[in-house]
């Protein structure tokens, strides 16, 4: 029998690993059919919809590059000299070569021509002036043409001629006076196309095309016209790489579908062998346990007896007669219950033992029996009906075993539990309900909401005052007063909790209102505001009240507590000893605040904050040293928000840190993004706190940021000079350094203004404050103690920088009393990136013009 | 024998059909007026309607020529004027040339137009050496303007006597005008034993931030008076940043700034506070005195207009007009000459000869002109070529509808 046992359930495996091998190759091929007709079509669009987003790029990137040198060329243009020159007024025909040898101009320009009004060339800046003979005189012509007759063209006419990788394209800048185009600068430049338009996988080629080339015409090509510039960029596709793609994304596809199919049916097979062919293997196994069944209840140490229909014992092991005191053959064909049961055995559980019996129920029990009819002892009994294979009961199994001692230890804990459940929701001290009781009675309350329901929140004022002067005793004291009080003003349905040091919350009874929270408060705090006698002292407290009620209808039960705590922050910061509802008024502040923190979250996460930058410049020649990043927040909902509007609520939700990763990272990146179009900030400054100069990760940062980027400089309020300072402060501190990280004390003379502390700090530069700036052009006084300080930086080899710069006479005041580094809105406020781009630009023609000038 | 009798019908015929050809015969010369009709179209205009004035009184002819007004807009722009003397020069019916109310233009190619005997006639065009030819030279530019080489003692008088003033700076525009105004102005002050507090330039694309930062320059020596030349829209400026910068100065200014819509920009709040007094010819003097031809003039010319004042730029006008009958009395003098019937050069060179040598007096609105113009000599007669002395200037304020009155 065993034998054939072992062959079916070899078939049965046999035949579930092979129906499990061909579910699996069937999918495998049908997978790879949907693949090929389904997901590839949908590949190559996508492909196309990458090439139609690289040409728009492309045609963006090359109006930027041309963009940058048109406005270089018509700062030049706007010069009065060369406008006068154009008119004839003056015929100094080396000023224009002088302006461009004396400007740094881009590499890419190779040479430049003054025409006049009359298209006569006036002057030459050569640079490679092989170059302008690629394009034919008569196409300048055209060129200067076309821009004599239209002074403000939507897209600016170009000539383009390409040589290989190299395009040579010509820009005709207006000179005008008076609104009339009164001579041109006409500027020619060679533009690596495959710098500009690096190859890539989708693309072979990216070309400069006039509109309507030859080129064009070819249906492959994916053409973009410049926003700026009658010019267009034309990308050719790689056929060949775009159908290699597409056999790499289906032989990609099918392999990540083998490995997920051939893993989800191994897991499959394993459950299946436990569930199919597991259960033949153990039916085998059990019939040899049944055997051995019989002879391990003869040796159990539980009792295990057998009684027939009527509960007479008909058999029972040897632990039964040890548990009860009684052989076997003595009470054989009597009723346990008879001779087992006692005096104090519990009437109810024999009558379920019953009960259970009747109606052939297995039961579990704890009863109390008697050994030799006189030894009492509880066990644990369990009932069981016995039935045959057709289902018929024969009789009942009891098993049992004696749980004494279990019982009386068991006893003992749910005892010591009671007590230490007591203690864990109720104050030592004065014995109330803790912040663990009020948090179940207002989850019990949150069950039967159909009733009003108010909080009182209390916090005493001036409490650590007490502590202070009169000792913690005289504190507990106090507390103890306190605590009295609200008991004996509460009723026995209202719940009085101490939830902190000085701090408590009344949960009053169902249905009462605010108007009984409030009238109950200033009963309380009436008695509070008594004085109290500590070892016959008089000791004052005084109790601020918050009170909310769900009967005004603006909160929900679940935030009442938080409403009575915005309602005692009233209370506290309107004066303190008094009582404050949770009113109208203060609903539309929380929901502001609410509002508003849960933009800055959205904001956060969807990055919404920009650096601005505000340029920072020498004193003397008034070259740019330098940017200080601000922060702001372009929230699409609220607008642009300064720093002061959100930082409080951004320091509540501890997004600071946050921001301050966002804001510096951005600003790296987009300083960095100015590199390529020659400007070159040399020293970027952030405002950090003290945790940041501790902070690992902003080390890192400055580790990864590029060696030949803006120096970093990190701004720390004065308020550290003065505070004091912990070894990690000092270490995070040094490792900046070591990492090239200058360090500016910022807003000197608005505070404590330590001497000390700069000393040992030892910053590189001190950045004087805006209010001590701001009068020294009407107040001698401000312009001594100024002049003073700068002598003192000078003596600690200190460089100064000046913000809040307002007007040029200020400028050259600070120049002339020492200051080395000048920012404000006298030269420029603070911008974002893209006017940072063209207010440099501008800003160093205007210096070199009038260097030239001068 | 036959005789022929003469077909007189066909007689009639041909001598009716010959009427229109005798007059289209009668040969039509240009004259160009070469001024600024975009950036200055108030000056150019009042000068070319001054000009047709006077032409329409002799039915537009000049010594039995059909006249035709060509202008000729230079835009301000020096190199363009050049072209277009080159291209009347070229010309084989292009009599002459009025210019516009610009100086360098003339500076820059006086010689030229002397060498190339251009007959050049100037409404406005205020600065000295223009009609000073160069030594050994022709002269063929005639004026009927202020000359700056009177002019600057003009102004230089008024800021003392009326203007009460001891410190004096000059504020120029960096032209070939304003340069060649700084010499006659210095000397008209040395002969006041005075010299300029400041001499401060200015170029012609001048912005507001640039005249903000010249004016507080200028105010550093804190001057009683500003003697300015400027065109009129630098000028507006300069103006309205020396309001801000030297609240309390006075200035005289020369008449350029009168060419455009300077009263629109520079309000009369601020022209009262600089007590603002501008150089003229005394055309409203002479409208305040009752010239009835000014009268009649005028009511031909613009119908509807109230006075002088209603004239936008009225200098270019009583110029252009008087100048007009200046040239009209000297081609009918030329016209009595063999050299008139002859070239387009011959023409131009009669009608020289007749302006330097005129036989009877002619009536203008400024004044009657006994001999406006003489025969050229830089030393004994260097004011030869022109019309206007310093008696013929007068000093205007602007009211406070932005037209000049007439300042005694």
């Amino acid at each position: 029998m065993d034998v054939d046992h072992q062959i079916r359930s070899a078939t049965v495996a046999r035949r579930f690993w092979m129906l499990t091998l061909l579910i699996l190759t069937l999918t495998l091929i049908s997978s790879a059919l949907a693949i090929r007709y389904v997901a590839m079509p949908f590949f190559k669009e996508y492909q196309y919809s990458a090439i139609k987003a690289q040409a728009d790029e492309s045609a963006a990137h090359l109006n930027s590059v041309l963009s940058h040198h048109q406005i270089l060329i018509s700062v030049i243009a706007q010069d009065p000299n060369l406008v006068n020159i154009a008119l004839g007024f003056d015929d100094n025909t080396s000023y224009v070569p002088d302006v461009f040898s004396a400007l740094r101009m881009p590499e890419s320009l190779s040479w430049v021509t003054f025409y006049d009004a009359f298209n006569e060339p006036l002057a030459h800046h050569n640079k490679r002036p092989e170059e302008r003979r690629i394009f034919g005189q008569q196409e300048i012509d055209d060129l200067l043409q076309a821009s004599q007759t239209e002074t403000d063209p939507a897209r600016l006419p170009v000539l383009i001629q390409s040589r290989g990788d190299q395009a040579f394209v010509v820009l005709a800048t207006p000179v005008l006076h008076q609104g009339f185009v009164e001579g041109i600068l006409l500027s020619g430049y060679r533009l690596d196309t495959l710098e500009i338009f690096p190859a890539n996988d989708i693309v072979k080629r990216t070309y400069l095309v006039r509109p309507l080339s030859g080129l064009l015409q070819r249906g492959t090509a994916e053409v973009r016209a410049l926003a700026d510039f009658r010019l267009s960029v034309a990308l050719l596709p790689d056929p060949l790489a775009v159908q290699a793609a597409g056999h790499a994304v289906l032989a990609n596809s099918m392999t990540a579908i083998a490995i997920v199919l051939i893993g989800a049916f191994g897991l499959f097979a394993l459950a299946g062998k436990a569930v199919i062919v597991g259960p033949h293997r153990a039916l085998e196994a059990k019939q040899a346990e049944l055997s051995e069944l019989a002879a391990i209840a003869e040796r159990a140490s539980d009792s295990i007896s057998i009684t027939d229909l009527d509960g007479r014992l008909i058999w029972a092991n040897p632990s039964f007669e040890k548990l009860t005191g009684h052989l076997v053959e003595d009470v054989q064909n009597m009723k346990p219950a008879e001779f087992l049961q006692g005096p104090d055995t519990d009437k109810e559980t024999q009558a379920a033992i019953r009960r259970a019996q009747s109606a052939c129920q297995a039961i579990q029990v704890e009863i109390l029996n008697y050994r030799y009819g006189k030894i009492p002892y509880w066990i644990n009994l369990s009932i069981s009906p016995l039935k045959t294979d057709t289902g018929h009961h024969y009789g009942f199994m009891a098993i049992s075993n004696d749980i004494t001692e279990a019982r009386e230890q068991r006893e003992a804990i749910v005892t010591a539990n009671k007590e230490i459940e007591h203690q864990a929701l109720h104050d030592p001290l004065t014995g109330l309900p803790n912040r663990r009781a009020l948090d179940q009675a207002l989850k019990q309350r949150a069950e039967h909401l159909d009733q009003p329901a108010t909080v009182v929140r209390i916090d005493l004022d001036h409490f650590k005052y007490v502590n202070d002067t009169m000792g913690h005793e005289a504190g507990d004291f106090i507390l103890c007063e306190v605590a009295n009080i609200l008991r004996e003003e509460t009723k026995s349905a209202d719940l009085t909790a101490r939830v902190g040091g000085d701090e408590f919350v009344l949960l009053l009874a169902p249905g009462s209102t605010s108007q009984d929270g409030e009238q109950l408060a200033n009963r309380m705090l009436k008695r509070i505001k008594l004085p109290k006698y500590f070892e016959n002292k008089s000791v004052r407290v005084g109790a601020s009240f918050g009170v909310a009620s769900t009967f005004d209808g603006l909160l929900e039960f679940d935030q009442l507590i938080i409403g009575a705590d915005a309602a005692l922050y009233e209370a506290k910061v309107t004066g303190r000893n008094r009582t404050h509802l949770y009113s109208p008024e203060l609903h539309r502040a929380v929901q502001a605040r609410r509002t508003l923190a849960r933009e800055l979250r959205r904001a956060v996460a969807r990055s919404e904050f920009e650096p601005y930058f505000q340029p920072q410049f020498d004193a003397r020649t008034h070259e740019v040293v330098g940017v200080e990043t601000l922060a702001r927040w372009h929230s699409p909902q609220l607008g642009i928000l300064m720093p002061a509007e959100f930082l409080p609520v951004a320091e509540q939700l501890s997004l600071v840190e946050d921001i301050d990763n966002l804001i510096f990272a951005k600003a790296l990146e987009q300083i960095d993004s100015l590199r390529p179009l020659g400007i070159e900030i040399p020293k970027l400054s952030v405002n950090v706190t003290v945790e940041r100069i501790r902070n690992d990760q902003v080390y890192e940062q400055i580790c990864r940021h590029r060696h030949d980027g803006p120096r970093i400089v990190f701004e720390v309020l004065e308020s550290v000079l003065v505070e004091e300072q912990s070894e990690m402060f000092h270490f995070g501190l040094d490792r900046l350094r070591e990492a090239g990280v200058l360090v500016e004390i910022d807003d000197f003379g608005s505070g404590h203004a330590s001497v000390v502390g700069l000393m040992q700090l030892r910053p590189d530069a001190m950045k004087i404050d805006q209010q001590l700036i701001r009068p020294i052009t009407v107040d001698p006084l401000a312009h001594g103690i100024l002049k003073h300080i700068i002598g003192m930086a000078e003596l600690m080899d200190l460089q100064i920088i000046a913000e809040g710069v307002e007007t040029m006479e200020h400028a050259r005041i600070l120049r002339d009393i020492g200051c080395h580094t000048l920012q404000g809105y006298a030269f420029c406020k603070p911008i974002p990136v893209d006017e940072l781009r063209e207010f440099i630009l501008q800003h160093e023609a205007r210096l070199s013009i009038r260097a030239l000038s001068s | 024998m036959s005789r022929r009798v003469p077909n007189w019908p066909c007689v009639l015929l041909f001598c009716l059909t010959m009427i229109p050809f005798a007059r289209a015969s009668a040969e039509t010369l240009d004259i160009f007026i070469d001024a600024d009709f975009s950036k200055s179209r108030a000056s150019a205009s009042a000068i070319e309607l001054g000009i047709k004035t006077a032409l329409e009184e002799v039915d537009n002819q000049l010594g039995g020529y059909d006249i035709r007004l060509v202008p000729k807009d230079h835009r301000t722009n020096v190199k363009r004027s050049h072209r277009h003397i080159q291209e009347l020069g070229a010309s084989e019916t292009a009599l002459l040339m009025f210019g516009g109310m610009h100086s360098p233009q003339y500076l820059s190619y006086r010689d030229y137009i002397n060498e190339n005997q251009i007959l050049t006639l100037l409404p406005w065009s205020a600065a000295g050496p223009i009609t000073r030819a160069a030594p050994g030279h022709e002269n063929w530019l005639f004026r009927l303007s202020v000359d700056d080489y009177q002019s600057g003692e003009f102004l230089v008088n008024a800021a003392i006597t009326q203007g009460g003033c001891q410190s004096i700076s000059l504020l120029l525009l960096d032209t070939g005008w304003g340069l060649a105004n700084r010499t006659t102005l210095e000397a008209a002050l040395a002969a006041h034993d005075l010299s300029a507090n400041q001499v401060a330039f200015f170029p012609t694309s001048i912005g507001d931030a640039g005249a903000g930062a010249l004016a507080a320059k200028l105010a550093t020596d804190s001057p009683d008076c500003i003697i300015m030349l400027s065109n009129w829209h630098n000028g507006a400026a300069m103006i309205n940043a020396m309001r801000k910068h030297l609240p309390d100065v006075k200035i005289f200014s020369h008449w350029g700034i009168t060419g455009g819509a300077f009263a629109e920009q520079v309000p009369h709040e601020t022209r009262a506070a600089l007590s603002l007094s501008v150089l003229q010819t005394c055309g409203l003097r002479r409208e305040r005195d009752g010239n009835a031809l000014l009268q009649w003039v005028l009511r031909r010319a613009l119908p509807d207009a109230q006075g002088l004042a209603d004239v936008s730029a009225p200098t270019g006008f009583v110029h252009g007009y008087d100048l007009t009958r200046i040239l009209i009395a000297a081609a009918d003098q030329a016209a009595t000459t063999p050299a008139w019937q002859g070239s387009i050069v011959d023409k131009r060179r009669a009608l020289k000869s007749a302006l330097e040598s005129l036989s009877r007096p002619v009536t203008g609105i400024l004044k009657t002109y006994q001999t406006p113009f003489s025969a050229y000599d830089p030393q004994t007669a260097p004011n030869a070529h022109e019309a206007l002395g310093l008696a013929d200037l007068c000093l205007a304020r602007f009211d406070a509808n932005g037209r000049l009155e007439d300042l005694r």
